[in-house]
């Protein structure tokens, strides 16, 4: 598959059809996406990246769609990015988070993209960050990620996005336990929505006590908003808050930071990445590896032995380096 | 009777079946009934002991009316012959009722279209290309005043389908009659009126849940009081049947929502005994002939008890259940579409021997298309055959004492209790129906449906055997809606905005709102409205306004 | 990475019948297939901003309340205006044959009636789109 010069000359000029193409070239890592992420480069670096996170049935979605109603309102350029768990068994997956969109959906500064996580653990398609690249550079304002959160996850998350929204509602104590795992670590602000229902007090005051524990709020205080996405009740508090975070961000220096360390975390993962991917196909047919492998299996020898010697290996016979 | 003696012969007949069984000489590895119920293969009196037939049974008539609500049942009256239609405009519509009423049915059901469903007009730019296409348009007063022409409805029972507007089109009804110079309180008939299954199957859901049940309950009190013979409500299983649901799940959903229904009109202070003996059901008659027979009889069953133990109802006309049965329409093929008419055939039986109160029977082209005029004929020639030749309506629950039937019955009763038990701890109905329970379990039950027709586990004749191989072309008999009944009911429609006393029709809206707002019941000024011909959706869009829109949890 | 099949499902009108698109959305799903599933009561504009931006290889359109001819003409016709020829509609529901003669006639690849084993539309759908899955 060539490069394709004219599609990038249509992304840059606006057209939707070509950044849809070019953001599933960089999801499915097809050939040469690397070039096209090379190509947009230039463009963007205006995108202020929001994660919103939360367990399944919190109505993520309602929230985030009036959300986006009001930055559109505000005349900004958005999209949000929408990522569901796929299949592990048949790789498949069933994307219904346009279900929401409603009215907003065809105005033409609306974009809405489903990702499925493609059995990645983290939750995340490894694509994501690369996808957020692109609608930077397709000159949007405001990138929304939506998760469902359960775990490991959020920790992506977070590190993905500049401010991090963790979603949740009333219910018993137990489901604020259950979210802890390393939710309450990574949240700028705190969402209770469906706030009418029973138990919201309970579980406003469970919140606050976690989070007072919590190191970050020492620097910022996170705050703990109510709302009712069906009614539309404490949407605009989000976005006031949304906002606030982003200032403190940019003042104190953290949303630089954060960024930098993030370009370089994805460097280096890539590098890694590189190696693993050239190394696999190096090693793979090589007899010395194929006898330390099997020697493993049978027990032979430890993995960690073997490991050793295949290292020594690479660096003397296919990187040809001498010494230590 | 010598159990004991039973007891031997039965323990060596299992014997010699499990031998068989076991050296796979059985046609089949599992033999299952259309819910994927797996029967045993024999029932006997062993499977009866202990059988209290006062408690379990009753005689029909009375209490807990397992075998029927009436005492005679077919013998004084036959069910009603009962089939549902609509299409085009209400013009062609009502030369279809006429058609049908010449050749014997005893009442009418009302099929809208889909615009109608949703509260839109015709004219409006979402209602483009289904005009007509599969009910009948109405917009206004002007089309029922059509649709009934030459109808008198205080002889002729109707049911209409109709849920979120159903109130609206319940006035205009009152509203034709009036103008026939019918007294209200002689009209008889049906409004579907069950928001609670759209939200789980059908989905012509337009309002959101707690304001739709309010509507629902100002119908209940408007006919308590002025239509003492109207059946309010239409609780259905029909449609969460056929959106795949087993016959436990479309016996115990609707059941549950039959409950909420009661809840919710009591808490206005109506009383029980008052409003009770008009609610009535709506169930599917699938292919499982047994299975579906016990279905309704568990039906009777656990409503009377519910009524009774529950509601504390005292008349026993609060705690019998009537329904209304319609043969399943996904059990119908689109190949080789005579084979409809043996299946309607079985399920209508079943439907009969189930002591159903009305039928209505499918066409067996509508896999296809609406009825033509010839398939729906035999439609209706398949129940009266059943009614004069068949002798299954010469005796008053024939299966009544089967070995089978009653521990299917039972079996039945105790799975919608399950049922009640989990819905319960969700919170209700309401809850449940926000978690996405009821959808997500029908959803896999019609998957699991899907895969075992797929894999062969499950025979469909015709279809995934006894096939044609390349399949024979359709019959070019079937019914088409011409494409001009759309321009000329946009037409008629303009028409009729354009002749009306617009500075009435405001004010008729206006009162609408404020009764809407302030909780008033607003049957009143609905039939207001409806006489200065509002259109259904000006009427609706008051409603939009004041109680707002619902949107479907984002559950696959 | 793998190239996925991916696959609009569409509810269009008013239609509220959405078991048959449930399923068939599962079967692709089982089958390795990444499906977007709009929800019901989608207009034409809707079916085709969303085909756009999910950068579908096919859409599947569902529809059983016989406005199936108006429906797939407007659908087939925005994708025209927007310069869209490279994704394979089909469908299925309640669509009479000599209707499956004229929407075939106006580009719709296929239409699987009531019956049609799951199977055979995810086979067609790989085979039509072409992709290693």
């Amino acid at each position: 598959m060539s490069f394709d010069a004219a599609l990038v000359g249509r992304f840059i000029k606006g057209d939707k059809r070509a950044c849809s193409r070019i953001v599933s070239i960089v999801e499915d890592r097809r050939a040469r996406y690397e070039e096209y992420l090379d190509a947009l480069q230039p463009y963007g670096g205006g995108a202020y990246v929001v994660g919103i996170t939360g367990p399944p049935g919190v109505w993520k979605s309602t929230l985030i769609n009036k959300l986006a109603a009001q930055y559109l309102n505000d005349g900004k350029n958005i999209c949000v990015i929408a990522v569901d768990p796929s299949s592990p068994f048949s790789g498949g997956a069933v994307l219904g988070d346009r279900i929401r969109i409603g009215d907003i959906g065809l105005n033409p500064k609306f974009y809405f993209r489903s990702l499925s996580s493609r059995g990645s653990l983290g939750g995340l398609s490894e694509a994501t960050l690369d996808i957020i690249r692109v609608f930077d550079a397709f000159g949007k304002e405001i990138i929304i990620v939506e998760t469902v959160g359960t775990g490991q996850n959020e920790v992506d998350v977070m590190q993905a996005c500049d401010t991090t929204v963790v979603v949740t509602m009333p219910g018993t104590g137990d489901d604020i336990q259950a979210q802890k795992a390393g939710i309450l670590e990574i949240g700028n602000i705190f969402v209770i929505n469906k706030s009418d229902r029973d138990g919201v007090e309970r579980t406003l005051r469970e919140l606050q006590t976690m989070l007072q524990m919590n190191p970050l709020n020492d620097k910022y205080e996170i705050p703990i908003i109510l709302a009712k996405s069906n009614t539309g009740d404490g949407i605009s508090d989000v976005k006031n808050n949304i906002e606030k975070h982003r200032s403190y961000m940019a003042s104190s220096g953290w949303l630089f930071a954060r960024r930098s360390e993030r370009n370089a975390r994805d460097f280096k993962k890539l590098i890694e990445r590189k190696f693993i991917k050239y190394l696999d196909s190096a090693l793979a047919e090589t007899p010395e590896f194929m006898k330390a492998e099997s020697s493993v299996k049978t027990g032979e020898i430890s993995p960690h032995r073997a490991g050793e010697k295949i290292f020594e290996y690479v660096r003397k016979k296919i990187f040809h380096l001498t010494g230590e | 009777m010598g159990l004991d003696k039973l007891k031997e012969s039965f323990k060596k007949w299992k014997e010699e079946y499990q031998k068989k069984s076991g050296a796979g000489k059985l046609r089949q590895k599992k033999f299952m009934s259309v819910s994927s119920y797996e029967p045993d293969p024999l029932y006997t009196p062993l499977d009866a002991e202990n059988f209290d037939y006062f408690e379990k049974l009753g005689m029909p008539g009375e209490y807990p009316f397992t075998r029927g609500v009436h005492n005679t049942l077919y013998r004084e009256k036959l069910w009603t012959m009962r089939q549902f239609a609509g299409f085009g405009n209400a013009r062609q519509s009502n030369e279809r009722y006429k058609y049908l009423l010449k050749n014997g049915q005893t009442g009418l059901s009302v099929a809208f279209h889909l615009p109608t469903l949703m509260g839109l007009d015709s004219d409006n730019p979402l209602s483009r290309g289904e005009i007509g296409k599969d009910g009948v348009a109405i917009d206004t007063l002007h089309d029922m005043e059509i649709l009934f022409d030459g109808i008198p409805l205080d002889k002729v029972s109707t049911s209409m389908t109709i849920n979120a507007p159903a109130a609206i089109l319940l006035a205009m009804y009152i509203a034709v009659a009036k103008k026939q110079g019918v007294d209200p309180e002689k009209l008889s008939g049906t409004t579907q009126n069950d928001i609670l299954k759209e939200y789980i199957a059908q989905k012509t859901f337009i309002f959101p849940p707690e304001p739709s049940i309010k509507l629902i309950v100002d119908t209940i009190e408007y006919c308590s009081k002025h239509l003492p013979m109207w059946n309010t409500i239409s609780i259905s299983g029909y449609h969460i049947r056929e959106a795949g649901a087993t016959a436990l799940q479309e016996l115990a959903f609707t059941l549950i929502d039959g409950r909420t229904y009661v809840e919710a009109a009591m808490k206005r202070g109506i009383d029980v005994d008052e409003f009770a003996p008009r609610l009535s059901f709506f169930f599917n008659s699938h292919n499982d002939f047994f299975e579906e027979i016990a279905k309704f009889r568990a039906a009777r069953r656990i409503w009377a008890k519910l009524m009774k133990d529950k509601f504390g109802s005292k008349s026993s006309r609060a705690q019998l259940m009537r329904f209304h049965t319609q043969t399943a329409g996904c059990s119908l093929s689109a190949q080789q579409i005579e084979n409809n008419i043996v299946r309607v055939t079985i399920q209508a039986l079943a439907a009969v021997l189930g002591g159903t109160q009305s039928l209505h029977t499918n066409s067996m082209d509508e896999a296809l298309a609406l009825p033509s005029e010839k398939a729906v004929r035999i439609a209706l020639r398949t129940q009266q055959i059943i009614a004069n030749e068949s002798g299954a309506a010469n005796v008053v629950d024939p299966l009544g004492g089967s070995y089978y039937i009653e521990k299917l019955t039972d079996e039945m009763e105790k799975g919608v209790m399950d049922y009640f038990d989990r819905i319960d701890r969700m919170g209700g109905v309401l809850s449940a129906i926000d978690k996405g329970f009821f959808q997500s379990e029908i959803s896999d039950a019609s998957f699991r449906y899907q895969r075992e027709i797929e894999k062969n586990e499950r025979i469909m004749v015709g279809v995934n055997a006894y096939g044609d191989g390349n399949g024979e072309k359709t019959s070019k008999e079937i019914l088409k809606i011409d494409e001009k009944v759309e321009r000329e009911q946009i037409e008629s429609l303009r028409e009729i905005k354009k002749k009306r006393d617009n500075k009435k029709v405001a004010l008729t809206l206006e009162k609408l709102k404020s009764d809407a707002k302030s909780g008033a019941n607003v049957m009143y000024a609905l039939i207001d409205c409806v006489e200065s011909y509002a259109s259904l959706q000006e009427m609706c869009d008051v409603f939009r306004e004041v109680y707002g829109v619902y949107e479907e949890p984002p559950m696959f | 990475m793998s190239e996925k099949i991916k696959v609009l499902i569409a509810k269009p009108g008013l239609d509220g019948h959405d078991r048959g698109a449930k399923v068939v959305a599962r079967a692709f799903r089982d089958a390795g297939f990444e499906v977007i599933y709009t929800g019901l009561r989608q207009t034409p504009e809707q079916i085709v901003n969303a085909a756009i931006e999910e950068d579908v290889d096919a859409i599947g359109v569902s529809i059983l309340s016989g406005a199936h001819n108006h429906c797939f003409s407007e659908i087939i016709g925005l994708l025209k205006k927007n310069q869209v020829d490279d994704i394979m509609i089909f469908g299925g529901g309640i669509i009479p044959d000599d209707d499956i003669t004229y929407l075939k006639s106006i580009g719709v690849a296929e239409i699987f009636g009531p019956g049609t084993p799951t199977d055979d539309t995810v086979k067609f759908v790989k085979d039509r789109v072409g992709k290693g899955n």
